[in-house]
């Protein structure tokens, strides 16, 4: 540490140091933090794969309505076909598995 | 992990399972922190359980943000940090608890220590340490009792690494002439 401190202020603060230690204070300490909430790491997880799918859900709706309003445009070039659908809801399925795998870590602290 | 294991278990692992969520855990780190914590707000404060009261509020606030605790290894000076802004929090909140009047501080007689009488050596610091201000005073304390840089400390307070610097230079400098002898006083 390269501050200068004076010297003799130092060794006064250090020879009257105080650390005061007694179980009563772990006791007082142990009974305000019993009365405080705090979620688990496992319910933040949950809070944070709630918000991840809301946000997912809130996109796709997004999506969903712009396809909507382009379904006029887009509907003509589209042929429907049995493996197309399967592929497709396979995809999605697909999808959710990995945001639900992966938005755990997204959020986990470093 | 059961209470006696816990009292033998690195400050890391403790650290780790108190982020967990385990309340026998974080006990175990008050009990091994409150020394620290306790004295930097007796030196503070002018009443012990004014001190205490504080102490206990940065432990209450430190369990509550835990989880956001980025390194197990850097508990002490994150608890530092909240205890530093417990105190921060009091004085801007109720400065006046945090005084004594003027008039109930005695003179000091202390300033060059005998062996025998550290209380009393103790009693002459804490008195001059009351007569600076807030500002001036937590920048003190924690630069001689606790020994972060300046740059800690800065990083502690929230404050500008220039505030930091003269508010320990100026604080040295009244409290050194404070406790000189009476014929060196400036004041």
């Amino acid at each position: 540490m390269s501050d200068n401190l004076d010297p003799g202020l130092k060794r006064l603060f250090a020879e009257t140091a105080e650390h005061p230690a007694d179980e009563d204070f772990v006791t007082a300490v142990s009974a305000r933090t019993a009365r405080v909430y705090r979620p688990s790491p496992m319910v933040r997880e949950l809070a944070a794969g709630c918000l991840t799918a809301l946000a997912l859900a809130a996109a796709v709706g997004g999506a969903g309505l712009a396809l909507q309003q382009g379904a006029a445009v887009i509907a003509p070039l589209i042929t429907p076909s049995p493996i197309g659908i399967v592929t497709g809801l396979s995809l999605a399925l697909a999808g959710a598995i990995c945001v639900r795998l992966l938005a755990p870590l997204a959020f986990r602290r470093p | 992990m059961n209470p006696s294991a816990l009292a033998g278990a690195a400050e890391a692992t403790v650290v780790v399972l108190a982020v967990s969520g385990e309340h026998h855990a974080f006990a175990e780190l008050v009990r091994r922190r409150q020394g620290m914590v306790r004295g930097l707000m007796r030196r503070l404060c002018h009443d012990h359980a004014l001190a205490d009261d504080l102490a206990q509020q940065a432990f209450v606030q430190a369990w509550r943000r835990i989880g956001r605790l980025q390194s197990p290894q850097a508990f002490g000076s994150w608890l530092r940090s909240i205890a530093v802004n417990a105190w921060l929090q009091e004085a801007r909140r109720a400065p006046a608890r945090l005084e004594a009047p003027a008039a109930d501080l005695p003179e000091p007689e202390h300033y060059g220590l005998g062996e025998d009488d550290l209380a009393a050596a103790r009693l002459d610091l804490n008195h001059a340490l009351l007569r600076l201000r807030a500002s001036e005073r937590i920048c003190v304390v924690l630069a001689y009792a606790e020994g972060p840089s300046h740059r800690e400390i800065a990083e502690a307070t929230g404050w500008p690494l220039g505030t930091v610097k003269s508010n320990v230079t100026r604080g040295s400098e009244r409290l050194r002439a404070w406790l000189s002898p009476q014929g060196e006083r400036d004041e």
